[in-house]
């Protein structure tokens, strides 16, 4: 008898210590690479930089930019105020977000006209956000150029209103991140930052355009 | 069992149903709706709405907001038109509900509906020809309304009236229930459309794919709370085996 709860007690006890580590891992993971893929991200994008055309080429034939394969560095959101750098990936999968904060597939890229979606992680890369306030620039660069946006409003949402993610005629920025920024489990809230595109923005003009080679 | 070994138990039970709980209680959505009383023909889509009362309401997409909106009249009896809308968003909430209309020549169009309480509200696209009309003339003209907010669920079974660019199957709504008057204007000076110039707006007909309206991502890592629950069962664990 002694010895069964003995060995039932061993039992559970190596389940416990066997599941505890394993979710210990996964924490461990998710917390790493969110710093790892921002690294990763950061050397994609300064490739893409690096291969942007000459503003004045010597070839007329320029290759035209591929769409951006999900997981893809597609732009670097700058918050000056914060003294913030964070590198966007494509996609808004829970693997492109453990990377950085992802554009949401579907809907424009910076700079374009519409609404530009960008989601993230309250618990890393979007945790800045808890202290950005209306009148905040935010700025993103591509291989298009760079864009200014200005923060028009901040409001916490319940998930179920997609109110923000809906199409606008202007050119618009919508930053979400789950709220309340400090919350143990699945925070109840989405914090949403919308910020509208600068009129002054200007592209940087070093990329051409997709499309036919007009030559 | 001591008592630190049912604390240390109590604390990994505890830990195993918060990881097994669902991430989100699914809250019901709600669908604006509008009631609204029209003192002049409004043309939206190629369908001209004569003055009365109508119930304006947002087409259930299973829990999304969705933007199309669908319009009765006949006191919600009958299925009017269906409208794409883009979303308007205000840093405040609204003091009240109202329906915008455009002013353009003889005619009017759905301009904006803001909803009560609400921080956003729904923006009609009007037609490419009538953009160009509106520089000649145009002037808002705001129409008070009131809204109630009614439970995504029901789908009463009655068929529409008439064929309608919906995306998706219309059914008629019920009698609108408990109430929701629209305090109208003493404005009866209806009116009459002599032109009534049916635009052709393929920005209000609603596309399947533009229904689709989108999810918010899940924005939690949540690696914290694994951290904790992992160093807690290893710990209970650890301490379960040293037991003698």
């Amino acid at each position: 008898m002694t010895s069964t709860r003995r060995q039932s007690r061993r039992f559970v006890s190596y389940g416990l210590i066997a599941g505890g580590l394993a979710l210990f891992s996964l924490g461990a993971r998710d917390l790493l690479e969110s710093q790892t893929g921002q690294v990763q991200a950061h050397r994609e994008f300064d490739s893409i930089e690096s291969a942007k055309p000459s503003p004045f080429p010597s070839s007329r034939r320029v290759a035209t930019q591929p769409a951006p394969q999900p997981g893809d560095a597609v732009a670097k959101l700058i918050i000056p105020r914060l003294d913030t750098e964070l590198y966007v990936v494509e996609g808004d999968g829970a693997g492109e977000l453990r990377r950085g904060p992802g554009h949401m597939a579907g809907t424009p890229m910076p700079g374009q006209d519409g609404n530009c979606i960008i989601a993230g992680h309250r618990d890393t890369h979007f945790r800045v956000l808890k202290d950005i306030r209306k009148g905040d620039a935010i700025v993103l660069q591509t291989g298009a150029g760079e864009y200014t946006y200005r923060v028009s409003a901040t409001q916490v949402v319940s998930p179920s209103n997609t109110a923000s993610l809906r199409p606008t005629r202007d050119a618009e920025l919508h930053l979400i991140t789950c709220y309340p920024f400090y919350y143990l489990g699945s925070a109840p809230q989405r914090f949403v930052v919308r910020a509208k595109l600068q009129e002054d923005s200007q592209p940087g003009g070093r990329a051409l355009p997709a499309g036919p080679d007009p030559f | 069992m001591n008592i630190r070994n049912f604390t240390f138990s109590a604390i990994a039970l505890a830990m195993l149903g918060m990881l097994a709980a669902p991430n989100q209680i699914a809250a019901q959505p709600l669908n604006d709706r509008v009631e609204v009383n029209l003192p002049y023909s409004v043309t939206i889509g190629d369908k001209i709405l004569q003055p009365g009362n109508y119930t304006i309401q947002q087409l259930d997409s299973s829990g999304a907001n969705s933007p199309v909106l669908l319009i009765y009249g006949d006191n919600g009896m009958k299925f009017e038109t269906s409208a794409m809308t883009i979303s308007a968003l205000e840093n405040r909430t609204q003091s009240d509900t109202r329906v915008i209309l455009h002013h353009i020549g003889n005619d009017y169009y759905f301009d904006k509906i803001w909803i009560q309480g609400k921080d956003y509200g729904y923006e009609f696209v009007l037609p490419n020809n009538v953009k160009q009309r509106e520089n000649e003339a145009s002037q808002p003209v705001s129409v008070t309304a009131s809204a109630s907010s009614m439970p995504a669920a029901p789908a009463p079974p009655a068929a529409a009236a008439e064929p309608a660019p919906a995306p998706e199957p219309v059914p008629a709504p019920e009698p609108a229930p408990a109430a929701v008057q629209a305090e109208t204007p003493p404005n009866t000076a209806n009116r009459e459309m002599t032109e009534p110039a049916p635009a052709p707006a393929p920005e209000l007909t609603p596309s399947p794919a533009a229904d689709e309206t989108p999810t918010m991502p899940h924005t939690d890592a949540g690696w914290l709370i694994m951290l904790l629950s992992g160093g807690t069962l290893t710990g209970v664990g650890a301490s379960l085996r040293r037991k003698r």
